[in-house]
C-alpha cells in the first residue's frame, strides 16, 4: 500500500506542477513574439542586439505565416507578447478575436519581387514573362499577407493597358501551389523546383543569394506592405514589450531592418528649399520611396497619355487649346509616396509643389488628383495642340489643371514636383 | 465498511489510468463533433474547395490502393516465403516510412525525385517532372501507407499453412496457380485488411504530399492539406472536412477489423 501511495502523490505533484509551470516561466523576463516569416532574419538580429542592451531578457520567437499566427492567437488561445504581422488584415483578425491592447503601429514596409531559380528553367526575363505558358509559379496561399499584396499587384497589372486581364488570368493559371508562408514560397524556388515566385525583397536573404535571381518589379506598379505590431491584452511583460517595439522604430532597429532590405518607416527630413537643376530633365521628390527624373521621351514611353482640352483665362484672353500629356497622379504613384500608415488618411495632407524652370511655383493637394477624392485630370503635359512644346515658354513639359478657370497653375518649364507633407500638429 | 483489497485497488488504478487515456483519445474527436454540430459546419459554402479536396483525395487513393497492391503483393510474398542474406535489413526498409516523420519523407522525395533531384534530370529526359502533380501526391501516398499494406500481407501469407501449399504440389501445381488457388484465398482476408488500413493511411497523408506535391486545389491539395490551408480562414469548413475524416478513418478502421477477426484462423 505504501508504496502505490507515495506512487499516487507524485503523480498529483508532478500533474499540478506541469499546470504550475507556465507561471513560473512568466516571472522571468521572457517575451515571446509571434512575427510573420518574412521578419525571421532581421528580427533574429535585432533581438540579439536587445538582449545585449537588456541583461536577463529572453527573446522567444514563433515565425509563421501572419494568417497561421493570428489564427493560433485567437482560436489557439496561444500566449504571446507581441504580435507583428506582414499586413493590417491579420493584425484585424487578431484585433477582432480580442487579443491586442491598444492600437498597432506600423513599424516596417516592404515591396514585393520576383525570384527565380539561378538558372532560370523557364527563362524568366520580366513580369511579363510569368504569363507564358507551362511557368510553373509558386505563391503564398490565400490569406497569407504575400499572396493579399500579390492578388493587389495583379489588380493593377489587369487595369494596365500595356498588361491587361488576359495577362493576370495567364499568370493564375500558372500557379502550381499555393504556400503556408513566404518562406517557403523562396525555399521552392531557391530548389528549384519552381520557375518562379512571387516573395518580398527582403526574403532574397544571403543564404539564398545565390540560388535565386531577384527580378524587381518596376516601382510603378509595385504594392508597398506595411507590417503592424502590436501588444497582447494579457502579456505578461507590457513595458517590455513597448521597450521591443520603442526599439525597433529606433534607429538602430530600422536601419537593422534596412539592412535586410526592408523599407524603413522613417520619413527623412527633406531640404527647406527646391534646387533647381538645369538638365532639362523633371524631378520628382519629396516624401517619397522611389525619386527619379522623367523626360519628356519617358512621360511618352513609359506612362499612357491622354489628350484633353482645355479652356482657361490668361490675363483678358480666354485660351482654348489642348493638350497632351500624362496624369500627375500617375506619376506621382509611380514614385511611391511615403506614407504615416497609422494616421488616418495620411496622404490628404500632403501636396505636390510644382516648380518651373524661372522659380515659379504652385501647389497642388493630393485631394485633388486621387481618384477617391477630387479626381481631377491634372496634366504633366509634352504636347500642345499636336506639337510638341515649344522650349521658348520656359521648357518642353508643362503642368495643365483643366478644371481651374484662370491658366496660373499651368506652370510651364516644369523642372520639379516635390511631395511634401503639411505641419504636424503640435505635441 | 472493510477497506477494499489489494485486489480492488489493483482494478481501480487500472480503471483509472484507462479513462484517462481513453478521454485523451475521445474528447477531441467529440469536441470536433460538438463543434461541428454547434455551427452547423454541413452548410458550407462550396467554393472553399470541399469537393475538389474530396474528389482528388477518393482518386489518388485509389490510384496508390491499386499501385500497392500490384507492387507491394509480390514484395511480402518474396519477405513472407524467401530467406536471403541481408533480408532483416529489407524489412527494416521497408518498416522505415511507417516510423519516418512525413515530412521527412516528403524532403527525402524531392530530392530523389525532384527537378533538380538525383533522379530528377533522367526523369526529365523521358518527359516525367513529378512535383506540384497529381501524380506527385500518389507517389507520396504510395511511399508512405504501402509499408501498411506489405506488413499485412507478409504476416497474411505467413499464415497460410505450408502444407497444404506442398500438398497443392504435390498434385502438380505450380507458381501462379499455386498462388492464385491457395495462397490467395487463404489470405485473403489479411490482405484485404491491411489494403484498408493502408488506404486509410494514404488519406490522411499530409506532410510527404505537401513538400513533394505542393497545394493547389483539384490537382494536389488532398483533403488534408485543404484543412491545413482553410482553418486560417474559415475554421468551420476545416471542422467539417476534418469530420468527414475521422468518419472515413473509423469506418476503415473497422472495416479493417473485421476483415481481420477470421484470417487469423485458417479456413
Amino acid at each position: 500500500m505504501k508504496p502505490r501511495f507515495v506512487v499516487a502523490c507524485l503523480l498529483i505533484i508532478a500533474v499540478l506542477s506541469i499546470g504550475l509551470w507556465p507561471a513560473a516561466a512568466q516571472e522571468s523576463q521572457t517575451l515571446t513574439i509571434f512575427a510573420a516569416a518574412s521578419l525571421t532574419d532581421a528580427f533574429t538580429e535585432i533581438s540579439d542586439a536587445f538582449i545585449a542592451d537588456h541583461p536577463g531578457v529572453e527573446i522567444v520567437f514563433n515565425f509563421g505565416g501572419s494568417s497561421s499566427l493570428a489564427t493560433q492567437l485567437v482560436e489557439g488561445g496561444a500566449p504571446a507578447d507581441l504580435f507583428a504581422s506582414a499586413n493590417a488584415r491579420q493584425m484585424t483578425v487578431a484585433q477582432e478575436g480580442e487579443r491586442i491592447a491598444g492600437k498597432p503601429m506600423t513599424f516596417v514596409k516592404n515591396r514585393l519581387v520576383l525570384i527565380v531559380p539561378a538558372d532560370n528553367p523557364a527563362a524568366i526575363q520580366s513580369l511579363r514573362d510569368l504569363a507564358n505558358g507551362g511557368v510553373k509559379l509558386v505563391v503564398a496561399a490565400e490569406g497569407v499577407p504575400v499572396r493579399d499584396y500579390t492578388n493587389t499587384l495583379l489588380e493593377g497589372l489587369a487595369a494596365d493597358p500595356a498588361y491587361g486581364e488576359g495577362y493576370r488570368t495567364a499568370v493564375i493559371a500558372n500557379i502550381v501551389s499555393e504556400e503556408e508562408n513566404v518562406r517557403q514560397v523562396s525555399a521552392k524556388v531557391a530548389l528549384g523546383e519552381a520557375d518562379a515566385g512571387i516573395v518580398y525583397r527582403s526574403d532574397v536573404t544571403p543564404d539564398i543569394n545565390d540560388q535565386v535571381i531577384a527580378l524587381p518589379i518596376p516601382d510603378r506598379l509595385n504594392t508597398i506592405a506595411t507590417y503592424p505590431i502590436a501588444i497582447t491584452n494579457d502579456s505578461a511583460n507590457p513595458e517590455l514589450a513597448q521597450q521591443f517595439i520603442d526599439y525597433l522604430l529606433s534607429d538602430i532597429g530600422q536601419d537593422t531592418l534596412v539592412e535586410w532590405n526592408f523599407i524603413s518607416v522613417r520619413i527623412p527630413e527633406l531640404p527647406s528649399t527646391i534646387s533647381l537643376l538645369d538638365d532639362g530633365m523633371v524631378h520628382i521628390n519629396g516624401q517619397l520611396l522611389n525619386p527619379f527624373t522623367l523626360t519628356v521621351e519617358d512621360l511618352r514611353a513609359n506612362y499612357a497619355p491622354q489628350t484633353l482640352d482645355v479652356t482657361y483665362m490668361s490675363g483678358e484672353d480666354t485660351v482654348s487649346t489642348t493638350f497632351t500629356g500624362v496624369l500627375l497622379w500617375d506619376i506621382i504613384s509611380a514614385a511611391q509616396p511615403n506614407l504615416n500608415a497609422d494616421v488616418r488618411n495620411d496622404k490628404l495632407s500632403t501636396f505636390i509643389v510644382a516648380t518651373g524652370s524661372d522659380g515659379y511655383q504652385a501647389v497642388i493637394a493630393w485631394g485633388e488628383i486621387d481618384p477617391e477624392f477630387g479626381n481631377q485630370p491634372i496634366l504633366v503635359a509634352f504636347e500642345e495642340a499636336g506639337s510638341p512644346i515649344a522650349e521658348e515658354s520656359g521648357g518642353a513639359i508643362q503642368l495643365v489643371i483643366p478644371g481651374d478657370a484662370r491658366g496660373g497653375r499651368y506652370v510651364s518649364g516644369l523642372v520639379d514636383l516635390s511631395l511634401r507633407d503639411a505641419p504636424p500638429v503640435a505635441k | 465498511m472493510p477497506l477494499p483489497s489489494v485486489h480492488n485497488w489493483r482494478k481501480i488504478a487500472l480503471s483509472a489510468a484507462s479513462t484517462l487515456f481513453l478521454l485523451l483519445l475521445g474528447l477531441p474527436l467529440l469536441a470536433l463533433l460538438a463543434r461541428a454540430v454547434n455551427s452547423r459546419a454541413w452548410e458550407q459554402s462550396s467554393d472553399s474547395g470541399i469537393t475538389q479536396a474530396i474528389l482528388l483525395s477518393i482518386v489518388t487513393t485509389s490510384f496508390t490502393a491499386g499501385l500497392t497492391l500490384l507492387l507491394g503483393t509480390p514484395l511480402a510474398y518474396v519477405l513472407a516465403r524467401w530467406s536471403f542474406p541481408l533480408k532483416r535489413l529489407v524489412m527494416v526498409l521497408v518498416e522505415l516510412p511507417v516510423v519516418l516523420p512525413p515530412a521527412v519523407a516528403g524532403l527525402a522525395l524531392l530530392v530523389a525525385f525532384g527537378r533538380r533531384g538525383l533522379f530528377g534530370p533522367p526523369l526529365e529526359s523521358l518527359g516525367i517532372t513529378l512535383p506540384f502533380t497529381t501524380a506527385a501526391v500518389v507517389v507520396a501516398q504510395t511511399f508512405v501507407a504501402a509499408p501498411f499494406y506489405i506488413r499485412a500481407a507478409q504476416v497474411g501469407f505467413q499464415g497460410v499453412n505450408m502444407e497444404i501449399e506442398d500438398a497443392a504440389r504435390v498434385d502438380g501445381a505450380g507458381g501462379l496457380t499455386l498462388f492464385r488457388h491457395i495462397t490467395l484465398p487463404l489470405s485473403r482476408r489479411a490482405l484485404a485488411a491491411g489494403l484498408v488500413l493502408s488506404w486509410a493511411r494514404a488519406l490522411g497523408e499530409f506532410g510527404a504530399t505537401i513538400l513533394f506535391a505542393g497545394s493547389l486545389s483539384g490537382r494536389t491539395q488532398t483533403m488534408p492539406l485543404l484543412v491545413y490551408k482553410v482553418f486560417e480562414r474559415d475554421i468551420d469548413a476545416a471542422i467539417w472536412t476534418g469530420l468527414l475524416l475521422v468518419g472515413i478513418a473509423l469506418a476503415a478502421l473497422l472495416l479493417s477489423q473485421w476483415l481481420n477477426r477470421k484470417s487469423g484462423v485458417d479456413s
